[in-house]
């Protein structure tokens, strides 16, 4: 088989024997693969600038009748300064990475979703991003794989009168639900304005302003619904609470 | 796997758990000490055992020593105003082979790493912040003995992000805070790296 020259994200790089790196890349036209790069920890030449979160070029090839593909080489091409300009920006950058690798399904090709986490680990350049954009991030992620959760009219009845009260959001259901629907075990509660929050923030218009309570519902519906198509919790999140707790000790 | 399992299958399990080692390696390392001479597996066992009961962390520099202070927190020749700071012990050994850097070190075991959800807590941070306090206290509290701090951490995401977190911890402190220069290829891990660059990247050192 021949080598392919691919764009390529950096998902994942997994110390393999003395001198190999099994890596996981994102492309944009063979979906997420991994491959062996072979003397990746030795011989830096090669493989340039290869870390996590890195874009470049990446030459791959596939192994007949083997899942893991070769690597023979990557050169990035966007520096990693940016997303280590601060804790907060790298936090950021291990999430979207987090997020893509454990969501997308191995060989599925999405340039959508590649043009998508280049455009956001490039993003990463100012410093971390803004709430809003890690939720466009979040809810365009999941519509991609058709998991998008339902935000203007019920998950359960279809009823577009929304914004009753008693109005939730139940990942498990697919999305917001109206009073009738929804029960108090059922999800989480989504104030109206969390909800048209999540409509804003999905569409990435910046105009209106927000109330905190509703900024934070609005994360929490999003991040029940990652979870319930994950089944278990990411540490990217987990590292930014712990950073958020080592910051209020000091 | 219980301890019922047969010795031979419970020695390529236990060797199977080593990084690096998948189940074929473990199974020819298990046939290989099935073979060799005794003393073979005593000395290993032992070597093992003694690892674990003897080897401790530096109550200083967090180094993995046999004795505390390790040697080089004992070296008076070493300058204490030095402070360089690692991600591991292989990195000490690392930067410490060049023979280039004369100070004391300080071993993080570890970075933050967002992917693995390694935070402050989870590396010795406090150790470090708690060192720096005691040897302003123990100055006097007039001046902070430790001019400066050394960050040598790879320049990836993850280094990069803890060297900017302890900066930021540190200043205050008192020292200067330094990184060593990216000679050092980006994404490289300071254990590969030879001595000339290394020797290289702490000359050409910058306030980070
Ligand atoms: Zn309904
Ligand atoms: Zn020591």
């Amino acid at each position: 088989m021949v080598a392919e020259r691919t764009r390529a994200i950096v998902l994942r790089v997994v110390h393999f024997g003395e001198a190999d790196c099994v890596v996981t890349l994102l492309s944009p036209g063979r979906g997420k693969l991994a491959g062996v790069a072979r003397g990746a920890r030795v011989s830096r030449k090669r493989f340039a600038g290869m870390g996590l979160g890195a874009v470049g070029d990446a030459q791959v090839k596939e192994r007949r009748g083997q899942e893991l593909w070769s690597l023979e080489s990557f050169e990035a091409t966007r520096s990693l300064a940016g997303a280590a300009a601060d804790v907060a920006a790298a936090a950021h950058c291990g999430y979207l990475i987090e997020l893509a690798r454990e969501l997308l399904p191995a060989h599925e090709p999405e340039p959508g979703v590649f043009a998508l986490l280049e455009t956001a680990l490039a993003a990463l350049e100012d410093g971390p991003l803004p709430v809003l954009s890690l939720r466009r991030f979040e809810l365009t992620l999941l519509g991609f794989l058709g998991m998008a959760p339902a935000l203007e009219r019920c998950a359960g009845c279809g009823s577009e009168w929304l914004d009753g009260p008693a109005q939730r959001f139940d990942a498990a259901r697919g999305g917001v639900v109206c009073g009738q629907c929804g029960g108090a075990a059922m999800g989480l509660p989504l104030p109206p304005e969390a909800r048209r929050y999540l409509v804003a923030a999905r569409g990435g218009e910046r105009g209106e302003q927000f109330e905190r309570a509703a900024i934070e519902a609005g994360r929490d519906a999003v991040l029940s619904a990652l979870h319930a198509h994950l089944g278990r919790p990411l540490k990217s999140l987990e590292f930014i609470a712990k950073v958020g707790r080592a910051r209020q000790a000091e | 796997m219980g301890t019922g399992a047969d010795p031979i299958t419970r020695l390529i399990h236990e060797l199977g758990k080593l990084p690096g080692i998948g189940e074929r390696t473990a199974t020819r390392l298990a046939f290989h000490v099935m073979r060799a001479p005794e003393s073979l597996a005593q000395g290993l066992a032992q070597a093992l055992l003694d690892v674990k009961a003897k080897v401790r962390l530096c109550s200083s520099c967090m180094n993995l020593t046999e004795d505390d202070p390790c040697a080089l927190c004992a070296d008076a020749r070493r300058d204490p105003g030095l402070l360089c700071v690692v991600a591991t012990p292989a990195d000490l050994l690392a930067v410490d082979r060049g023979g280039a850097f004369r100070g004391r070190y300080h071993v993080l075991h570890g970075v933050l790493s967002p992917l693995e959800g390694i935070g402050p807590d989870d590396l010795r941070i406090g150790d470090l912040v708690r060192r720096l306090r005691d040897a302003e206290a123990a100055s006097g509290g007039t001046a902070q003995p430790i001019r400066e701090v050394i960050l040598a951490l790879s320049p990836n995401v993850e280094g990069e992000a803890t060297a900017l977190y302890l900066a930021r911890l540190l200043r205050p402190l008192g020292p200067r805070v330094t990184r060593i220069a990216s000679g050092v290829p980006i994404g490289g891990e300071l254990e590969y790296v030879d001595q000339v660059t290394i020797a290289r990247a702490l000359e050409a050192r910058r306030e980070v």
